[in-house]
């Protein structure tokens, strides 16, 4: 009976009570459509603007969001990476600001410069990726990698084997780690590397970063004078304008103060990387006298130790200066010990070779003087030593110059890095489409079967029964998920389908409710059956089955679902990946960031999608029992 | 085609009794019609020769053979049922074609013989519907077309009219008499409407708590019933039942009503003789009671007038209902409707004695010989 009856619907306490009625309704809809078109929306996101609510993500129309979503994925969707990169202090890559774009003669003249650096010391993906983006990262150049790689050895064995390393499947061969920050990280020289640099120096530039050494000095500050500027100041004599833009003295500063100099000594002692630290010909003595040392003045065990080269003497090993290089392990060790210890080096014979300071020197080759260099880039820097390399500027202006291809690919990226995680497990799908086959033949069966015999033949213990059946439904299903686990194992059952399907063929429910159902059938149906020549069988199915249609189209959805979506109790009963549903694997993604896992959650929802439209029309006939009178 | 024998066919539910004891003859296209009130076991009975009840004891016989143990499919049998029970889900065409499907005639065959039924019935273009898409009348017609497609020996009808509403059902019932001569198959008919059981009927079982009162054609049931069960259902409005004691008057007989006394034709008289000065009860049905003002002129000649009061009057048109009182007794009587009764005034009345019947206080039965005589097997 209508709590509002037709009369009197047209009073303003019924207006008011249907207004709040309609209201209440709405926002109820609401709270269970956003939810779902925010997860949406969040799939074509990354960290950067995941954290927001937008049901249309920003950088489909704001190119500002774009532009900072393209430098998070330059460098490397890492925020510490792009503080050095651009001498920032964001705490998060959202909060970055922008550097102004490049003009083109910047662009070229930068790019021009990448050329000229060795692949050492540009970064393409910093330590392989971290974190939220390891191993199956959606940074474009992890994915080249892996086909440029598997490419040239043709098979994922091969590829282990020629590198030595243990990558269970492709999607785990990730590019070797470039520690470009740490001290002692000397790149190992070794068939997976020189691969790698061969496939960076094939890579565009503007995905190249050059590593930001500079950018290490605002960290020694930090860490060994203070956090606060102006008690950098104080204590060093400097005038640096912030931390994070404080230059590295390139020598060693003679005319600072005591206090600067130590600092830059233990700095280049032991803080930068042995790779970018140089002798000057000072100290080219000091190399010579070390080595001698170290070798007992024997130059055979010098000889030995590296592999038997020519070197005749001590005073022609080579030394690293200017753009000589040490080329082998052995002697970056060498280089190292020299460098790290006040006892063999000079500090006032070392210097420090960074990409900046190339940079700086090429603009003095090129342009001469600082004024024609802001003429010709449209910039104002005060002197040459201002100068730190453009990169974030250059990526800025590719963004503006390329919003359509870099939008496209940010819309396609954690949907293809599912697809690819997906593929690579395709037995999923396999094993997904046999579990639900079998979940729905046979709840389909046993429970109509059981609910049929329960109505037409009346047995003594019928109620009983049915309590029993009941009964079951009072402990929720993870009370016997562990005695289903020991269940099966005992029948040796685990990692089969069957460990999948027999726990939730028979439901309780089901029965009970499919049994009040055929009761509610005109018994008369039954007889007219069995004297139109039907047997029990026939009657079953084209009789009373077809009856039930809608509630074994909502039965059918639900074990659908069911065993579509189940992944704790698939994990735990088949722990065989081989046996693995798509949802266990979904599961498995730890790897992936919490976009990746939205965009995994929508492509998963696509088939009970399916499913539901297509069940909806005959679940909406709503169960129509014969009464006819 | 069939004949259905019952011998001592007996139903027993835990301590009740549906059916007792219960022989019966059908004829080979006999339409046989079960009547009685509710309860008595007219359906129960059905539904052991249709095979959807165990027998208790008894056994049954179709085309003499014994099928107390046949299963029902077996039993070339069709029902009519009260609610129809066409399935929902099938079409009109596949509720027709399914008990053909199942005894696995050719799919030819099966065309031929739904439209052929479908024609007798003139429900030939709703071979497409569902149940659900047809009126009352056209599930019937189609319970009755699934029923004939089958060719079956024998077919059953359980109230298959009730459900119909009344202009429907006087249609249905023609159609349903015609039907049967056009197609000879042996019906057995329950109901618990006395008028379909009179109009359709070649014989009539009339029941009564499980037992047979009598089986007769329809008019000698009505002329001549053995009991005063059978008197009293049979016929609406229902007989008077008025208690009375046989007297000897003169040299004849009569009945004494106390409010006044009716002298029995001498048929009569011979016969209960017997019971003289013994109570009885007096059965007279309404449309033997005339107004004497335009009473038929045989019967003015023999009969004797009395004078009694209308309570009520209830014209129907062709006949009125006269609620009489007399100062022990009260009766109705129905009248032609050119009557003067008018409610609260006197009115002369003559009872056609010829047509009384006397039923004995303690067994009901009649004491009448013409009553008792048919009321054998046959």
């Amino acid at each position: 009976m209508p709590h509002i009856s037709v009369i009197g619907r047209k009073s303003w306490g019924a207006r008011l009570a249907f207004f709040i009625m309609y209201v209440v309704l709405i926002a109820g809809g609401l709270s269970m459509i956003i939810p779902f078109l925010v997860m949406i929306s969040n799939s074509f996101k990354s960290n950067l603007d995941s954290q927001t609510f937008d049901l249309v993500p920003a950088y489909w129309h704001d190119n500002q969001v774009l532009t900072k979503k393209y430098v998070e994925q330059q460098t490397n969707y890492d925020v510490n990476f792009y503080n050095l990169v651009a001498h920032a202090n964001a705490a998060m890559m959202k909060d970055i600001t922008l550097a102004t774009p490049a003009n083109a003669t910047q662009i070229a003249d930068y790019q021009a410069f990448l050329k000229t650096l060795p692949p050492t010391d540009t970064i393409l993906v910093e330590r392989g990726l971290q974190g939220d983006h390891r191993v199956y990262g959606t940074h474009p150049a992890v994915a080249e990698y892996r086909s440029w790689v598997l490419e040239k050895y043709r098979t994922l064995p091969a590829v282990q084997e020629a590198y030595s390393i243990n990558a269970p499947d492709i999607l785990s061969l990730a590019p070797p780690q470039e520690y470009w920050y740490l001290r002692w990280f000397t790149p190992q020289v070794d068939r997976r590397l020189s691969d790698y640099l061969t496939f960076k120096a094939q890579q565009p530039l503007e995905r190249l970063v050059p590593a930001p050494i500079e950018a290490l000095w605002a960290g020694a500050l930090r860490t060994r004078v203070s956090t606060d500027i102006a008690a950098v100041n104080t204590t060093l004599g400097t005038r640096y304008a912030a931390l994070d833009t404080a230059p590295l003295p390139l020598s060693y500063p003679a005319t600072g103060s005591p206090k600067l100099r130590d600092v830059w000594e233990t700095c280049v002692r032991s803080d930068i990387p042995i790779w970018f630290v140089r002798g000057l010909p000072v100290a080219h003595p000091a190399w010579t006298q070390f080595l001698s040392t170290r070798f007992l003045g024997q130059i055979a065990l010098y000889r030995k130790a590296h592999s038997n080269t020519k070197v005749t003497a001590f005073a022609v090993i080579p030394f690293p200066v200017g753009d000589a290089l040490l080329r082998d392990n052995v002697a970056m060790g060498e280089w190292n010990d020299f460098i790290s210890d006040k006892k063999f080096s000079p500090i006032a014979g070392l210097t420090l070779d960074t990409p900046d300071a190339r940079y700086r020197t090429m603009l003095r080759q090129q342009y001469g003087t600082v004024a024609s260099v802001n003429a010709a880039y449209g910039t104002n820097y005060p002197d040459f030593a201002t100068i730190t390399l453009p990169t974030v500027s250059v990526m800025t202006a590719t963004a503006a110059a390329h919003t359509g291809a870099i939008r496209g690919g940010f819309i396609g990226r954690n949907y293809r890095a599912v697809a690819d995680y997906m593929v690579l497990h395709g037995r999923a799908f396999l094993n997904t489409l046999i579990y639900i086959v079998l979940a729905l033949l046979f709840t389909l069966t046993v429970n109509p079967v059981t609910a049929y015999a329960l109505s037409r033949f009346k047995l003594k213990a019928t109620n009983k029964l049915l309590l029993f059946l009941l009964a079951t439904m009072a402990f929720p299903a993870e009370i016997a998920m562990i005695p289903n686990f020991l269940l099966l194992r005992d029948l040796h059952l685990l990692n089969t389908f069957w460990a999948l399907v027999l726990p939730g063929v028979a439901n309780g429910f089901s029965i009970f409710l499919l049994k009040g159902m055929f009761d509610g059938l005109p018994q008369d149906l039954y007889e007219a059956a069995e004297l139109d020549g039907a047997n029990e069988m026939i009657i079953f199915w084209r009789v009373t089955m077809p009856l039930v249609k809608p509630f074994l189209a909502y039965l059918a959805l639900g074990t659908f679902i069911s065993a579509y979506s189940a992944f704790a109790f698939a994990f735990l009963l088949c722990p065989n990946p081989k046996m693995w549903t798509i949802m266990v694997y979904l599961q498995q993604m730890d790897w992936a960031s919490q976009p990746i896992k939205f965009a995994a959650f929508v492509l998963a929802s696509i088939p009970t999608l399916i499913v539901f439209v297509t069940c909806q029309r005959v679940i909406m006939q709503g169960i129509v029992l014969p009464t006819e009178k | 085609m069939a004949q259905v024998s019952l011998v001592n066919v007996t139903k027993q539910f835990k301590d009740v009794t549906a059916v007792n004891q219960v022989s019966l003859e059908i004829g080979d296209k006999e339409f046989m019609v079960f009547v009685g009130p509710s309860g008595c076991g007219k359906t129960t009975a059905l539904r052991m020769i249709a095979g959807l009840e165990e027998i208790t004891s008894g056994e049954i016989f179709i085309d003499g053979v014994k099928v107390n143990d046949v299963p029902p499919k077996d039993r070339d049998i069709a029902m009519v049922f009260q609610n129809y029970a066409l399935y929902p889900h099938m079409s009109v065409y596949e509720n027709m074609a399914f008990g053909l499907q199942l005894r696995k005639v050719p799919k030819g065959v099966i065309k031929e013989r739904v439209d052929q039924a479908a024609a007798i019935l003139g429900i030939g273009e709703l071979l497409k519907r569902k149940p659900k898409e047809l009126s009352g009348g056209q599930r019937q017609r189609v319970a009755l077309a699934r029923a004939i497609v089958r060719q079956p020996k024998v077919f059953l009808m359980d109230e298959p009219l009730s459900n119909l509403d009344a202009k429907l059902r006087v249609h249905t019932r023609a159609e349903l008499i015609r039907l049967h001569r056009d197609l000879g198959i042996t019906t057995i008919y329950v109901t618990h409407d006395q008028v379909e059981a009179m109009t359709m009927g070649n014989r009539i079982a009339v029941m009564n708590k499980g037992l047979i009162q009598q089986v007769d054609t329809p008019l000698h049931l009505y002329h001549h019933p053995v009991n005063k069960f059978v008197a009293g259902f049979i016929g609406s409005p229902a007989m008077n039942f008025l208690p009375a004691t046989v007297v000897a008057q003169g040299s004849g007989m009569a009945v004494d009503l106390g409010d006044f006394l009716l002298p029995l034709p001498e048929t009569m008289a011979t016969q209960v003789r017997g019971h003289q000065g013994k109570p009885v009860t007096f059965g007279i049905r309404p449309e033997d009671i005339f107004d004497r003002a335009i009473v038929p002129t045989a019967l003015a000649a023999v009969s004797t007038a009395t004078t009694v009061q209308v309570d009520v009057t209830e014209p129907l048109g062709s006949t009125v209902f006269a609620y009489l009182k007399t100062a022990k007794l009260e009766f109705v009587a129905s009248l032609d409707s050119d009557t003067h009764a008018l409610a609260g005034q006197p009115l002369e009345i003559v009872f056609d004695m010829a047509r009384c019947h006397l039923f004995d206080i303690d067994t009901d039965d009649s004491v009448l010989q013409a009553d008792k005589a048919v009321n054998a097997l046959r």
